[in-house]
């Protein structure tokens, strides 16, 4: 399978379809991170929306020095924060759409794993978003330490120490919901 | 051997395999021995666990394709019609000296047509002093000279 940087070539020399392979390879992971740093699933497919046309209407200006991949995870984080500053809005308290139902034998269990998606959603939103978004980046997307530091155009150390920061507030808003529904 | 404290700052890299080959030696012999260290790890562990068994959204295949192309080609139209806006915007500035020209031309030719023909009508016969009013008296009174 070629590479990004194929399909960036190929759309700069005119070929459309090129920009629709990167959408369509990098709209899941892009859903996936805004997902996780608003929490509003409606309003996250709009986000990543504009951030494929932001990338649409950029690519002639990307600088073959970062990775394609690295460029379109800052549009991303820039485009989240840029709505979340205009919504001033933290996280969404809705929890009414699930995409993926994972579909559970056990009744019991299904309502187990809702539980604590809930959970897990309003204890990720008590994250400042720096630290979340540094996290979200780790263990959704499964990136290095490195790649993250050039994303978010910090340190190594930077990149570090807010994920520890994130897994300790992260921990202990989880043990404070825990402690409420015991 | 590195104390826990050490080792606590190091945790996460470890949790997230960043740390060098002997790094790695030092913290499982540290943790096989220190059970609050321990801990800490199965609760990060556990942490990041949560994170990676998340709910995953997924859209199908071409569904953000077909809505991107509908998103360009209703930009493409908005800049079309903006362009044919902008495009009579200029048309109509490049035509504005026409009608001007026009204006200028008529008001001299009222003038000196006026100025030419004796006139044979008066707003008031007379004035307070009775002379009679000429087209050039009345130019005169209308524009306050």
């Amino acid at each position: 399978m070629p590479n990004d940087e194929f399909y960036v070539e190929e759309f700069l020399s005119g070929r459309k379809e090129a920009f629709e392979m990167l959408v369509r390879k990098y709209q899941n992971r892009i859903l996936n991170i805004v997902y996780s740093l608003i929490g509003q699933d409606q309003e996250s497919e709009d986000i990543v929306q504009e951030v494929f046309l932001k990338v649409y209407h950029h690519l002639k200006s990307f600088k073959k020095k970062a990775q394609f991949s690295t460029w379109l995870y800052r549009i991303a984080v820039n485009t989240v924060y840029d709505f979340l500053r205009q919504r001033r809005q933290k996280i969404t308290k809705d929890f009414t759409l699930e995409k993926i139902a994972t579909s559970y034998d056990n009744p019991q269990e299904a309502y187990f794993k809702k539980e604590k998606e809930k959970m897990l959603k309003i204890a990720l939103s008590k994250v400042p978003l720096k630290y979340r978004t540094a996290l979200i980046f780790k263990d959704i997307d499964d990136l290095s330490y490195e790649e993250i530091a050039r994303i978010l155009n910090c340190r190594l150390g930077t990149v570090e120490s807010r994920i520890y920061r994130a897994r300790q507030i992260l921990k202990n808003e989880f043990l404070k919901l825990s402690a409420g529904l015991i | 051997m590195k104390g826990c404290k050490e080792i606590r700052k190091i945790l996460n890299r470890y949790l997230d395999k960043e740390t060098k080959e002997e790094e790695n030696i030092f913290i499982q012999k540290h943790l096989n021995q220190c059970l609050q260290c321990k801990k800490e790890y199965q609760e990060i562990f556990a942490i990041k666990k949560m994170l990676q068994e998340k709910e995953r959204l997924s859209l199908p295949l071409d569904y953000l394709v077909f809505r991107l192309r509908d998103k360009l080609k209703e930009e493409v139209k908005t800049k079309e019609r903006l362009a044919w806006f902008l495009e009579m915007g200029n048309f109509s500035r490049r035509l504005i000296p026409v009608p001007l020209t026009a204006i200028v031309f008529l008001l001299l030719f009222m003038i000196f047509n006026l100025r030419q023909l004796p006139a044979n009508y008066s707003v008031e016969d007379y004035l307070l002093n009775g002379y009679q009013i000429t087209s050039e008296n009345l130019i005169e009174l209308i524009l306050g000279l």
